[in-house]
């Protein structure tokens, strides 16, 4: 308790720690927002910057673009059919349908309150279980990474649309393109063509612009010639109802932001998998709980909470490994570990004796950090307003050049370019002939770890499957894993 | 007997299927078999041969719903917006290749343009069209080069 007020008056001694957190959460929504960039880009360059700032202040600079940056990609999400990052492919699926249908407003504030909710109780989570959550963390080993892989993998049955079929073809053909590529184990060359570009595999980022965004103007540019005047591209909903969301709405889904809180704290503290599986788990998991898991995919405010309270649940207990362990989960948290070093504080088991009032002024920053986010985040949904009232014939040539600019910057790469442009035929291509997107992006998110982790686990066995079911953890995911496609195959059966 | 569009997609999916087994992936995979675990062919063969499987059963599940109704007589302005796609997609990769050779500066007014009368922007509007290219590429010029300072084509 001590402590507690401690790390509370060292983050309030000062109002630049504070300044920081503002500065941070607005930077990091901006970049967010813009298609192709991510937290992971804004962080690295904002890094050098904080080496004249104190700790606290730096890293509430740091965490304020990450949480902001995870929050900032729903925005373009839900407005334009174009993920900011990975992190918000699966807000999207109900996102865009939303504001599709005159929700716009509803499903930003959605992703909002979702997304605070998540990341409030994650800071939480930090605050009060790190040590044990971290110890749990320990237990996880590549069976029960593969079980748990698997697992997220079931929800394909849930985003397949009328077609199960159509879904698992889609599903294949995402995992055989995420194995394009040098092997993650061995090191060899997997359908790269001698071509260098493909030695790393094909751009996520790339393939969602393309798949979501530059599909979306081919279907703009259809719908144009039947079009009459020049509308807005989005319509919005004149009822009340839906442009908020109501306190009995919010109260509605508590469960569901709940589990969805928990699911990405639980993805979090794991380290390697990230926020984007953990939104694709917490979606497949609300459409498994729905009473009418019909309506996902079509418009789902479910969806939208459970993909954007699940990914920014991550942020909190991503800092749980990395604090009390020393372990970074994914490229932003090897980031803050370069820059907690930098500032003194050296991540590990003795920090929060070393450093204990930084580290809980830390992890408080993190809640008002959410906070500051919620008051923000309710400006740049105002300006969204104003973006949904522009003419289609400006807002998508526009979110053209963005998303090809924004792709373009993350490494310097026209081949990248070239990527994004072949899925945007793609995409285009499968809208129209009914194949549903989401299963093929879920299989070229998930197919890697789930193929890095069974042969892990089959190296570690010595080639034995009885290693999955050895362990209780992996055993689990196993058990539900059959009982989710039992689950989706009983319900198919039902509705025909 | 008269193939649906599904039914022709599902075998093209076939046969692209045998194709990448027979001939991409020996061709293309290294085989590397490492202690105990898989080799780093299984996944891609696996799939491959869940991709048959699937397309084998998708070709006869369409088959069998193939339509005896008449095909519409085409519509000329289902004619037009299918040549609107193909333009819009044309514009598209054009201007990933002019940024390539001309740079982002030059490139990206003719496609704002372009792109914004495929889109249905009237030709009788076209100051604020100029005034809409310019702008935005001067304002994505700006926001990436000089406030973020990443790099641009």
């Amino acid at each position: 308790m001590d402590l507690l007020l401690q790390g509370l008056t060292v983050l309030f001694s000062h109002w630049y720690n504070i300044a920081a957190i503002f500065g941070g959460v607005a930077v990091g929504i901006i970049v967010g927002a813009l298609p192709g960039l991510g937290p992971v880009a804004v962080i690295a360059i904002a890094l050098p910057f904080t080496y004249l700032m104190g700790s606290l202040e730096a890293m509430m600079l740091l965490l304020g673009i990450y949480i902001g940056g995870i929050y900032g990609g729903s925005i373009t999400a839900i407005l334009l059919n174009s993920p900011g990052t990975p992190n918000s492919a699966a807000t999207l699926f109900d996102g865009y349908p939303m504001a599709q249908q005159g929700k716009a407003q509803k499903a930003l504030k959605m992703a909002l309150f979702g997304s605070v909710t998540g990341g409030i109780l994650s800071a939480l989570g930090l605050l009060l279980i790190a040590p044990l959550l971290a110890k749990i963390a320990l237990k996880f080993g590549p069976p029960e990474y593969f079980a748990i892989i698997v697992f997220s993998l079931t929800i394909i049955g849930s985003v397949s649309g009328k077609s199960l079929l159509k879904g698992l073809i889609c599903a294949t053909i995402g995992l055989l393109l995420s194995t394009i590529g040098l092997c993650p184990i061995s090191g060899t060359s997997r359908f790269c063509f001698d071509n260098i570009n493909l030695s790393s595999g094909l751009s996520i980022i790339a393939m969602l612009i393309g798949i979501f965004a530059l599909s979306e103007v081919m279907f703009q540019a259809e719908k144009a010639i039947r079009r009459k005047g020049q509308e807005a591209f989005l319509e919005e909903s004149a009822k009340l109802e839906d442009q908020r969301v109501s306190l009995k709405e919010f109260i509605r889904m508590k469960w569901l932001l709940l589990r969805s809180s928990a699911i990405g704290m639980s993805i979090g503290t794991l380290p390697g998998i990230g926020a984007v599986t953990a939104a694709f788990i917490s979606y497949g998991a609300a459409v498994r709980a729905a009473k009418e898991p019909e309506r996902f995919g079509k418009g789902a405010l479910e969806g939208v909470a459970a993909a954007e309270t699940a990914n920014n649940a991550v942020t909190g207990a991503a800092l749980i490994p990395l604090l009390v362990l020393g372990i970074p989960g994914d490229v932003v948290t090897a980031i803050l570990l370069g820059a907690l070093i930098i500032h003194g504080m050296v991540p590990g088991p003795e920090l929060f004796e070393t450093q204990g009032p930084t580290m809980f002024g830390l992890i408080l920053g993190l809640l008002v950090g959410n906070l500051v986010m919620l008051l923000i985040g309710r400006i740049f949904i105002k300006f969204g307003g104003l973006v949904t009232k522009a003419a289609r014939h400006v807002v998508f040539p526009v979110t053209v050049t963005l998303c090809i600019v924004g792709t373009y910057a993350i490494n310097s790469s026209f081949f990248d370019l070239e990527i994004m442009f072949i899925f945007g035929i793609i995409g285009y291509f499968m809208r129209k002939w009914g194949f549903p997107i989401p299963p093929l992006i879920i299989a070229f998110i998930l197919g890697p770890m789930a193929e890095i982790n069974l042969r892990q686990a089959l190296i570690i066995s010595d080639g034995s499957m009885r290693i999955f079911l050895v362990s209780p953890i992996s055993l689990a995911f196993l058990i539900l894993t059959f009982l989710s496609i039992a689950g989706v195959i009983y319900r198919r059966a039902k509705e025909r | 007997m008269v193939f649906n569009k599904e039914t022709i997609l599902g075998i093209s999916l076939t046969g692209f299927g045998i194709f990448l087994y027979c001939f991409i992936i020996p061709w293309q995979v290294e085989f590397q078999d490492e202690d105990g675990a898989m080799s780093s062919a299984f996944f891609p063969k696996a799939g491959t041969v869940l991709l048959i499987i699937l397309s084998v059963i998708f070709t006869v599940v369409s088959a069998k719903t193939i339509q005896k109704t008449k095909p519409k007589p085409s519509d000329p302005i289902e004619k037009r917006a299918k040549l609107n796609v193909l333009f819009s997609a044309l514009c598209m990769g054009l201007y990933i290749f002019a940024i390539a050779l001309v740079g982002f500066v030059a490139a990206t007014p003719p496609l704002l343009i372009l792109l914004m009368v495929i889109l249905g922007a009237r030709f009788k509007d076209w100051v604020s069209i100029l005034i809409t290219a310019s702008a935005t590429t001067i304002a994505i010029y700006y926001i990436f080069m000089k406030l973020l300072g990443l790099p641009m084509p």
